[in-house]
Formats: C-alpha cells, structure tokens, sequence
C-alpha cells in the first residue's frame, strides 16, 4: 500500500462502525471526502494508467466535495488493466458478464479489497434480511459458480451472497429448467419459514417465475425474502414493471419482500438496496451523483442523467468514482419515508449504445 | 453468430421492385417463391452490357441530379452536384476524345459489376455504381442492412426514376439489393461477376473474397482507412483566417458524423517558430492583429466548437452518448501518457497528443473529435502517417511545396492530397485506383 492510505484503514473503519442508512448526507459527505481524497492520490501513485489521466491534479490536492472530485469512464475497464497493486499481490480477477461479442470488464482484486467488499455487502444487505443465515435458495443452475475458466460477474455475485445462507439449493437445471426435485425438497423442508432467495433479475422472472406460472404450482414461502439484480433492460421489453415482478412473484411464490439491488463488477460490495418504498439507497460507504449526459455536470434532484458510483472500498483497482452509462434519478436526500438516510434514487436504464460506423461494416 | 454458409438467407431487391423486375420481361416464369428474386437477378446478370455515356444515361443521371439537388441533406445536395449534368457531359467528352486519340484501342464495359457498399457513408453506393453505369456495365448493388434516412430517399429516388418507361433497359441492368452477409448469395453472385468493388473494413472485404469468383474478375478492395489535415499556422493572418479555416474544416468533419474515411481525425498545426516570433514582434510594438491572435489553435478549435453547437442546434438530433463517447476516447488517450492536453471537451472534443500510435486510432470514435499534434513542418506530418492514410487535406501551403516532400521516395501511405474542405468530395480516383479504368477493358485493333 502507498504511503497515501497511511490513515486508509482507520478512516474506513470508523465508516464500518457507522449505522449504515443512518449518517444526513452532509456529515457522510464530510466522512467520505478525505477517504476519496487518500484513494485518488494512492492510485494517482500505484496505477499509471490513472495518474496519467489525472496528471492535471497535484499531489497535494484536496478534494472538498462530491461535485469536483474526478470520475472515470467505465468503459475504461474494458479496454485497460487498471491496477494498482504488484502482480503478485494479485488475488483474483472479476470480469463483467458482457455478451460474448464484447470485450468483458476487468476488475483486479488483491485479499484486502475482496475482504472489504465481504465485509460492506454484509452490513448493507444485514439492514434488509437480518443477521441470521437464512435457509438459500438460488435462481441459477450450480454450473454458474463451478466454471473455472472465469471468475463470471453472476458467479461472483452468487457467491457474495452465500455468506448469508445455509443449506445452498440451486433451483434450476444447467438448461434453465427447474430442478423440481431440488425446488420440492427445499419448499417442503422450508415452507412458511423464513428463506433467503437470490438470483439475476432476468433469471428470476424468466426461468423460474414464468416457468412456475405456467406449471400451475405456486409455492408457499411467505416469510421469504427475495433479493435480486441484474438490471431491467430484458424485462423492459417485455414489458414487465417492478410492480408486475413484484406482484408475479408474490403470486407463484408467496414471497412479499423482494428487493432490488443496483451493483456492477466494477464496484462489487458496495451496493445499491431497494428499500420497501421501491427507492434505491446509498449506505454509508458509497455515494451517486447523477451527470447531464450532455455537459456531464452534477444535476440536482429529479433531473434523468448518467449515473456516477462511488465507493470507499477498492485501493486494488482504481475504481472509487467511476461515471457508469447507466441513466438513473435522484429521487431526494435524507427523507425517504423508509427512514433511511443519505440520497436515494432509481435506474431508468442505459445510455443508447452509439454505433461507431467504422469502414468496417459493409457487414452490417 | 456465423449461420452455417449452406443456409439459403433471404435477399431483398430494393430497386427497382419486384413487380417492376418481373414486369421488365426477366423470366416471369420463375415464380417460385424464395428464389424468386434470385432468379430474377440471375436474369439481370445474364443481359447484354450497354454503350458508354447513353443518352438514355445520361437523361436518367441530369434527371437523378435535379431530384438531388431539391433535397436538403448536404451528402444528397453534394451527390445531385457531382451528378450534375454539365460534369456529366463534360465526362462524356473526354471519353469521346479519347476513343478518337487512340486508333488502336476501343473501350468497352467489362460486363458484370458486383458493388458491397459500406454503411458509414450512406451515399457511397451510389459513387461507386455511377462509375460502373456510365461505361455501359450491368450492376448488381449491395447495400448495407443498417437503417439510415437518407439511405432511403436515394432508393425512393431510383424507384421513382426506374417506373420511367424510357429507363426500362436502364432498370433491368442495375438492380439493388440488401442481404445477410454471411449467405451463400455472395457466391452466386460472384460466379457472374467480371468485377467485384469491394468497399468497407478489412474483416468485411476478407469476409466477401471468400467468395470464389471467376479467375479474370477484377477485386476492386478498399480496406479500413483514415484521414488527417495540415495547417499551417504561419499563413494564418487574422480572425477571418481563422474562421474560414473553422469551415473548412468542419466542412469536412460534419459529414456522416465523421465516420467517412476521408475525413480528417488528426490536424497536424505547423505553427513551428511562431511564438517566438509573436513575442519578439509584441516587444516592438507590433499591430493589435498580432496580439489578438495570440493562441490561433485555441481560437480555431473554439470556433469549430461554435459551429458544431449551431449545427447541433439547427438539427435538433442530440446525440445522448456522445460527450459520454468523448470522455471515453479521452481518458483512453491520456491514460498512454502521450497527451500533453485536453484543449478543448465541449460539442467537439480536442486532444492534443504528441504522436499517433495505433490506439489512438482505434479508440477514435468520429462524431466530432480530433487529435492534434504539433509540428514544425510537412515532412515531419508525414513521418507520423502509416499505410492506413488516406488523405490529407491541406491549408495555408502551396500544393507545389507538398509535392517536394512527398516525392521523398519512402512514403506508403496517402492517396489523395487536396485542400481543406474538400477532403469529402469523390473523384473516380480513389485510394489509388482509377475506377473508369478498372471497370472497362481496352481492345487492341491493329
């Protein structure tokens, strides 16, 4: 570690002890402004790639709010290796599920940042299911996690999310039908107690709502909780709404608590919650800003612009302020009707992919 | 997703129509369903090649160039301006002459010309069928799949023209078509073709010479190419240098969102010595002129900014991804280390780096960016070129003084040196080919 994260640690654990919704934004702002500043500077130093982007910034500078503090493009994972740790303290290498056209995102994790980013999803999601290890049950076939070739994005996430279950049962067959022996087995053992269910927004819907509608077979786990991500942009054009998700699932499963959660490979741990208002909230080590996609300045509330992550926790990859192409709103600061504190908003989805019409595509 | 080559895809005719094609005498037996259009274009591919400069061409190209002319994109009005009918004429008199000069040589078509057009520049297909038409030859015209307005307006235009019954002959010889890449029309088609013109980027031409066609067809391949400008700084005398450098220049960066080939993603600024010139030139009291142009690049670059806002804001069609493209092709290029500045991230985004590497290229997304690199003089411009260069469009130098340097033996790239503004404007010799010549064959009587 540089000498730039000497106070890192101690910082970053005082936010640990922190409530994780409980912290106005003025004050988390104050928290979080000398972390960002000690991780700009620590991979100005360790990452070249980064140092050389932000050359214009001294050494000394002092960042004093969100509004000014630099961001990266995220795209800039997918063609870059952007490290700032020697090869040998490397501990594994996250790459985003992009479709097989496309060049996947690359995030270098060492055992310290994958430690905290345990730790941080640990703390949020205990805010929504409580801290016991709850019966899992998980929307995706068991291939996902055993592939080895890949550390997947939807392996990873599985994975982060095991810490909070017990008794893994892996609902759905390697080609997406659903393990019914699995499935029954599970339900029976479990049913109306309370369960932990998890799996891509996508899947869920597609291979296991659906496919439990159609069989006319509606499971009993009313005191579920279902947690799920992935992004809408498939169900959109499908035309299913969070409030129809919601009601189907209630409707075959008997789940009524389902959350949502905003998260990308790039930023692992330090995820985004829906809360039971149906709004997205930022915990206490990470924070958005939303940036008019035209002139990328900070816009206020209720204007739809790109969405900016930022998050406390990677010192192995310079990924703590990054600006996404996601399009999202902030809805409002510190008065969710939840309770919970700090901004909170939602994701209307992705900037339109430009095509760049290069000489090479009389393919097209 | 590569569809086995074996799978029979589907193939529209796009001009003239079906009903029009089938009514036109090609082979109205042939009604069976799918291959249908193929035997249709089978037929076309089976007629007789025409006289050169027809008159029946030569109506049909004046009538074209009016309905062009009417139309309000540049690209069209650009298109209606090189079709029009005195440059037609006037080309149909050289090829007279020149039959006459030479009374040992006749000209004739080659025969079947096979055209795989490009989608970044949607008025391409029609350049390069215009060469084949004139000589008489029989085209079959393969447009890109990708949806693109003025794509349309052009076919809506020929099918207008095609429905003319005094084009009828003209009609049943050149026909265009859109279908799957990977299909086996490709080979079909190639089995007729005397010459393939094969536009777009490398993988796509690679992808098409599979194809085997016969033995003595001509390949005419254009690959994956860019372009760059020279200024020099030392002509520029004042504000209105600059801003009618700032037209110029954006003349021929605006075009199909600069994604053209031609158009310009490097500016070399030769302002080598100037400062220093400025300063000595302040210190004795020079005219305000000199003061005021302190900084010209910054004023150049700031005054196509303006341009690209206004022609923003007259067209209404915002690009939501662009600035987002920008910061990316940005950061990329600062992340080498190589930029010394950002000069200017707005509508257009400026970059100045101090040499072009391959990356840089590749991450050069059009829609208004440029790199900038600062140079001391022309031949050091030419040293950062590689093969992949097209052309260069030039300002503030003599076109004599360029010529010196690019007679220096060594260099491989450039085909087209021509001055600012005029980077975009197609002439039948491209990228070091003469199309009139390739797609005609010359008989020896002795």
């Amino acid at each position: 570690m540089s000498s730039f994260l000497d106070n890192y640690d101690s910082a970053f654990n005082a936010l640990l002890d922190e409530d994780v919704f409980n912290l106005p934004q003025s004050e988390k702002e104050r928290l979080l402004m000398p972390l960002l500043t000690q991780l700009h500077h620590h991979h100005a130093s360790q990452c070249q790639e980064y140092g050389n982007i932000f050359s214009q910034y001294l050494q000394s500078s002092q960042f004093d709010s969100l509004s000014t503090f630099p961001f990266l493009a995220v795209r800039l994972f997918k063609h870059l290796d952007l490290s700032s740790i020697h090869a040998e303290n490397k501990f594994k290498t996250l790459y985003s599920s992009g479709t097989t056209s496309q060049t996947p995102a690359k995030v270098v994790l060492d055992k310290a940042t994958s430690a905290r980013q345990s730790k941080v999803l640990v703390k949020i999601l205990q805010g929504f299911i409580g801290k016991a290890r709850l019966p899992m049950l998980i929307i995706d076939s068991p291939e996902v996690i055993n592939s080895k070739t890949q550390y997947s994005a939807r392996g990873a996430g599985i994975q982060g999310l095991s810490f909070f279950g017990r008794d893994h049962t892996y609902a759905l067959n390697p080609d997406m039908s659903i393990n019914w022996n699995a499935l029954n087995t599970f339900c029976e053992k479990y049913q109306d107690k309370p369960v932990l269910v998890f799996g891509f927004t996508f899947m869920v819907w597609q291979h296991w709502v659906l496919q439990l509608s159609r069989s006319k077979y509606p499971l009993s786990l009313s005191k579920g909780v279902l947690i799920h991500s992935g992004g809408w942009k498939k169900l959109e054009a499908q035309k299913v709404s969070n409030a129809v998700f919601k009601a189907s699932v209630k409707e075959v499963t008997g789940i009524s608590k389902v959350h949502n959660f905003y998260g990308m490979a790039e930023q692992v741990g330090s995820i985004f919650v829906e809360c039971e208002q149906g709004h997205l909230h930022t915990p206490v080590f990470a924070d958005i800003q939303i940036r008019n996609p035209y002139t990328l300045d900070v816009e206020g509330k209720n204007t739809t612009g790109m969405i900016q992550v930022i998050s406390t926790l990677p010192t192995s990859y310079p990924g703590h302020s990054i600006l996404t192409e996601d399009l999202g709103t902030l809805l409002g600061v510190d008065d969710c009707a939840c309770g919970r504190k700090g901004k909170y908003f939602s994701v209307e989805g992705r900037l339109p992919k430009t095509e760049i019409r290069g000489c090479s595509d009389t393919q097209q | 997703m590569i569809p086995n080559n074996n799978e029979s895809a589907t193939m529209t005719i796009l001009a003239p129509s079906i009903q029009r094609l089938r009514s036109l005498g090609a082979n109205p037996a042939a009604n069976t369903s799918s291959d249908n259009a193929r035997t249709l274009l089978e037929c076309a591919l089976s007629l007789s090649p025409q006289h050169a400069f027809s008159d029946v061409t030569i109506a049909f190209l004046s009538a074209f160039s009016q309905m062009l002319l009417a139309e309000k994109p540049p690209e069209l009005k650009a298109l209606g301006f090189w079709l029009r009918k005195s440059k037609i004429k006037q080309w149909s008199l050289e090829y007279q002459q020149s039959l006459e000069q030479s009374k040992h040589s006749l000209r004739a078509p080659i025969g079947n010309v096979l055209h795989f057009t490009p989608a970044n520049v949607d008025t391409m297909f029609i350049y390069s069928w215009v060469c084949a038409l004139v000589l008489g030859n029989i085209s079959v015209i393969r447009v890109s799949r990708q949806e693109s307005p003025v794509k349309n307006i052009l076919l809506n235009m020929l099918n207008q023209l095609y429905d003319d019954p005094q084009f009828s002959e003209l009609a049943s010889r050149n026909v265009f078509i859109t279908y799957d890449h990977y299909s086996d029309i490709t080979d079909l088609l190639s089995s007729y073709a005397d010459a393939r013109i094969l536009w777009g980027g490398d993988e796509a031409v690679s992808l098409i010479k599979q194809s085997i066609a016969k033995p003595k067809t001509r390949d005419i391949a254009f690959s994956d190419r860019y372009s760059v400008a020279y200024i020099d700084a030392h002509s520029v005398s004042s504000e209105a240098d600059l801003a009618s450098i700032a037209q110029l220049l954006w003349k021929d960066i605006e075009p199909y969102q600069q994604q053209a080939c031609s158009s310009p993603r490097v500016l070399f600024w030769n302002a080598g010595g100037l400062s220093e010139k400025a300063s000595q030139a302040g210190g004795n009291g020079t005219a305000l002129a000199d003061v005021a142009l302190e900084n010209p690049l910054l004023k150049l670059v700031t005054s196509l900014n303006r341009l690209a806002s206004h022609a923003l804001s007259s067209s209404g069609e915002a690009d939501i991804a662009a600035r987002n493209n920008h910061l990316v092709t940005e950061q990329l290029a600062q992340s080498s280390g190589k930029v010394t500045n950002v000069l200017l991230s707005e509508q257009i985004s400026v970059i100045e780096v101090d040499s072009l590497t391959d990356a840089l290229l590749k991450w050069h997304g059009g829609a208004g960016l440029l790199y900038v690199i600062r140079v001391e003089n022309i031949e050091q411009a030419l040293s950062n070129l590689s093969e992949k260069c097209q052309t260069l469009s030039y300002w503030g130098v003599d076109s004599k003084d360029l010529i010196k340097p690019l007679q220096q033996g060594s260099i491989t790239s450039l085909d087209r040196v021509v001055p600012l503004g005029q980077a975009l404007d197609f002439d039948v010799i491209w990228d070091g080919y003469d199309l009139i010549q390739q797609l005609e064959r010359k008989i020896t009587v002795l």
